[in-house]
């Protein structure tokens, strides 16, 4: 344990440090000068501080005052070295914040079992503190791991859906990429965007109810196919609603609404303008451009300027202007997310 | 072994006090007779400057120090004095000041005696 002693007079402070010394194996730092105690036990932080009362330019009040009022020494304990006969001292003294007092002249046979005391309260203190820092950390690693499964369940319930899609690859991973980096753009807060990262590889979920023949349908699908294929969106919502998980309500919202259209001709329920979610809006943005990029067995890939110029012209008609204004001002980051998941050509 | 206390050692009382420790007494011994002139010296300069808050905290500190060998008669001379400069008795002054001052040379030579003794 660390001992500091501050006391003006070499004969207490020799007799104290010796007193210490044979208490066990104690680091002592002895000061006779106050001033000089205190900026010590301020950048260094004891486990025990022995003070004397009366002292030149700071009393022992003082200096314990000085103590409480930092962060660092506010429940250190302090023992003050006072006249036995001081009785209007000692109250000052365990109102300023004193923990206990030694008698002078110093008596073994106190002063002894006061430190001891002491020592073992500020033991108790710090393994308390570990404890509870060992608590924190354990908090922290389960719920850490109740994210990553969550993650998990999420990415494997958006993996069941892509298996079911002809849109392959890492469509889902750069979708989700270009959602969070319009986010961030927008200004939306950091959990949020990490959030919308996390839910929209979820926003064709539904396509687990369409019939085969509709999905897989190589060729032009008829209105009533048409109207059949829509319902993807409301099907979605249905599997991921009512979840007590924020990353799923959200993933619910934006599989319900990524059809719809910012002029109010979208499916499935025609909503206009900023009545349509902010997530369903931005990963609007992001799916009909990674859609456009994509290699489909009807089509080839877009080049990447023209697919932007694409989604800029339908600013205002299928989306959002803040979206695509966003979506404009981060291109480069666009552009690396399609770079860093760029598909396959044998895999398409 | 020199049990006589009318020179303000009581070394009985000062073992009892440090747990028998016959080599910490001497320590303790010998950083006071280092120490000491300073003490006086601080006495002696706030008689001459009639200064009543340093005569009382030379005051103090002097009994602080005498105090661990069981002074009990300089300890209380040092007490009269601390009263009198919180007084302002002034007059009181000199003659508690040369009372305590000598009570400590005394002390002071009893403590180089048992130094010498113990050698």
């Amino acid at each position: 344990m660390n001992i500091v002693i501050v006391e003006d007079t070499p004969v207490n402070l020799v007799l104290m440090q010796n007193l210490v010394k044979r208490l066990g194996d104690h680091d002592c730092k002895l000061f006779s000068e106050p001033e000089l105690g205190l900026a010590w036990c301020m950048a260094d932080a004891p486990d025990l501080i022995i003070v004397d009362y009366m002292m030149p330019r700071m009393d022992g009040l003082e200096f314990i005052r000085h103590c409480r009022a930092s962060e660092q020494l506010g429940n250190l304990p302090i023992l003050m070295v006072t006249a036995a006969a001081d009785k209007e001292i000692r109250y000052a003294a365990l109102e300023a914040g004193a923990t206990d007092f030694l008698t002078k002249p110093i008596d073994k046979n106190e002063f002894n079992p006061r430190v001891r005391n002491m020592l073992a309260l500020r033991e108790s203190m710090i393994a308390e503190t570990r404890r509870a820092d060992l608590l924190a950390e354990e908090v922290r690693k389960a719920t850490e791991e109740i994210h990553a499964r969550e993650r998990e369940t999420v990415m494997r319930l958006a993996k069941a859906a892509e298996f079911r899609d002809p849109e392959t690859g890492y469509h889902i991973l750069r979708m989700a990429s270009y959602s969070a980096a319009i986010a961030r753009q927008i200004g939306l807060p950091p959990p949020m965007v990490e959030q919308l990262l996390q839910a929209a590889p979820m926003h064709d979920v539904g396509k687990l109810g369409t019939p085969d023949h509709i999905l897989l349908k190589p060729g032009k699908l008829t209105p009533e196919e048409f109207e059949i294929m829509r319902q993807h969106t409301v099907i979605g919502y249905e599997i991921l609603k009512n979840s007590t998980s924020p990353v799923l309500q959200l993933a619910a919202e934006i599989a319900l609404t990524h059809h719809e259209k910012f002029d109010g001709s979208g499916y499935p329920h025609a909503q206009q303008g900023e009545a349509i979610p902010i997530s369903g809006r931005i990963v609007a943005v992001a799916d009909v451009f990674d859609a456009l990029t994509s290699v489909r067995p009807y089509k080839q890939a877009w080049d990447l300027d023209v697919a932007r110029n694409y989604v800029m012209e339908q600013t205002g008609s299928h989306f959002d202007p803040a979206c695509t204004e966003a979506f404009d001002a981060c291109w480069e980051e666009i552009l690396e997310i399609h770079a860093k998941y760029r598909d396959e050509p044998q895999s398409v | 072994m020199n049990m006589d206390t009318s020179s303000g050692f009581d070394k009985a009382w000062m073992l009892n006090q440090i747990g028998g420790d016959l080599g910490l007494l001497h320590e303790v011994a010998k950083v006071f007779l280092d120490d000491y002139p300073r003490l006086q010296e601080q006495i002696n300069l706030a008689l001459q400057a009639q200064d009543s808050t340093a005569l009382y905290s030379a005051a103090h500190a002097m009994k602080s120090a005498v105090g661990n060998f069981g002074a009990k008669a300089a300890v209380n001379t040092a007490q009269s004095l601390e009263r009198a400069c919180k007084d302002g008795d002034a007059a009181a002054y000199p003659a508690l000041a040369a009372a305590l001052l000598q009570g400590v040379e005394t002390l002071a030579q009893a403590l180089v005696l048992e130094l010498e003794h113990n050698a």
